[in-house]
């Protein structure tokens, strides 16, 4: 099936052939988790947006319409599922500091950083420096690099201008670039 | 032009994403200027870094969890909310003579001459059956089962 498109896997699936959406999975699993991990910066919960996503596909295909879109509709679904868990922490974390329990409260573990993938010390700073990133930057960058998605897929998937794509992503490789080049930096980059 | 061009803009110009007229303005002092050659020579290195950075992967552990709930999920979902009797052999993988053996117990219904079975209240059913199987199923009794189940696969 590996020369069959997504939006086709995906309509032979809703007409009942359950084999398609096993080939959708294995095609977009790896996709789906390392976008959720680079979001979330936790190796747990994004095999939780994992499942969250291919279940919401799984019950969604009646009211999708096939417009060769799948990848960048998934990915939507991956990033709201994500931003919901960022946006519930953020209210725990408010909560608890609201009534001053954090002191008790047993701080999370550090996540498993992005470290688990390096492979090189280019590698190991470039991911660093990825998951220190803001937010915005950090999913526009995670489709790009990883997804190798363009400026338009991108729009699409964060739900945002094209030009704002740009933007972020430009602003994300100059920060990278200058944890690649740190000593020039420290002389007075203007940044 | 004076060297105050951020990492930034040399980000959109490596991009492609500048303007012409800026574009030759960026090109003719990036010759002049050593500094801004050797970021671009970083821009590059890590424009190439980025394009291969390996992805994270799911564990193991997780992605057979994943593939459980989701079999589960597409089995369910491609069950007709009003079962046959077809339908609920196929549902609970039984053939005749084992559907022959529980039919009266099924939360069944009649209607024009056919029975016909709720798919909702079948999985009330079987969820029923997995608990009281649990409670009266002792190690021993499972062992007695396999042995019988066993024996019937010899004979």
């Amino acid at each position: 099936m590996d020369d069959i498109s997504d939006d086709e896997l995906y309509s032979m699936y809703a007409d009942g052939d359950v084999e398609a959406f096993d080939t959708l999975f294995d095609r977009h699993r790896n996709s789906v988790f390392n976008f959720a991990c680079t979001m979330l910066k936790d190796f747990t919960k994004a095999e939780d947006v994992m499942q969250e996503t291919f279940l919401s596909v799984a019950r969604a295909a009646k009211s999708y319409e096939p417009r060769g879109r799948f990848r960048t509709w998934m990915m939507k679904i991956v990033r709201n599922s994500c931003l919901n868990r960022i946006e519930s922490e953020r209210r725990r974390r408010a909560a608890i500091a609201e009534s001053s329990l954090e002191f008790i409260t047993p701080s999370s573990p550090e996540p498993p950083s992005l470290e688990r993938i390096e492979t090189d010390e280019r590698v190991a700073v470039i991911c660093r420096a990825i998951s220190n990133l803001p937010e915005r930057q950090r999913e526009a960058i995670a489709l790009y690099a990883f997804e190798q998605m363009q400026y338009k897929e991108i729009a699409q998937v964060l739900d945002m201008p094209i030009n704002t794509v740009k933007t972020l992503i430009h602003r994300a490789r100059a920060s990278l670039a200058c944890s690649l080049d740190p000593p020039r930096r420290a002389l007075g980059e203007n940044l | 032009m004076s060297c105050n061009l951020t990492y930034e803009e040399l980000a959109e110009f490596a991009a492609g994403d500048v303007d012409e007229s800026r574009a030759h303005v960026i090109e003719r002092h990036v010759v002049e200027c050593e500094a801004c050659r050797h970021r671009l020579g970083v821009l590059s290195q890590l424009d190439s870094a980025l394009r291969q950075l390996p992805r994270s992967e799911p564990s193991a552990a997780a992605l057979l969890k994943v593939r459980r709930i989701l079999s589960a999920e597409l089995r369910t979902s491609r069950t007709p909310e009003i079962m046959t009797l077809d339908d609920v052999a196929r549902f609970l993988r039984i053939d005749d003579d084992a559907l022959g053996e529980i039919v009266e117990d099924l939360p069944a219904f009649e209607i024009g001459g056919e029975i016909r079975v709720r798919r909702t209240r079948l999985i009330e059913w079987v969820e029923q059956r997995e608990l009281a199987y649990m409670k009266a199923t002792t190690q021993s009794g499972v062992s007695r089962i396999l042995s019988r189940v066993l024996a019937q696969g010899t004979s």
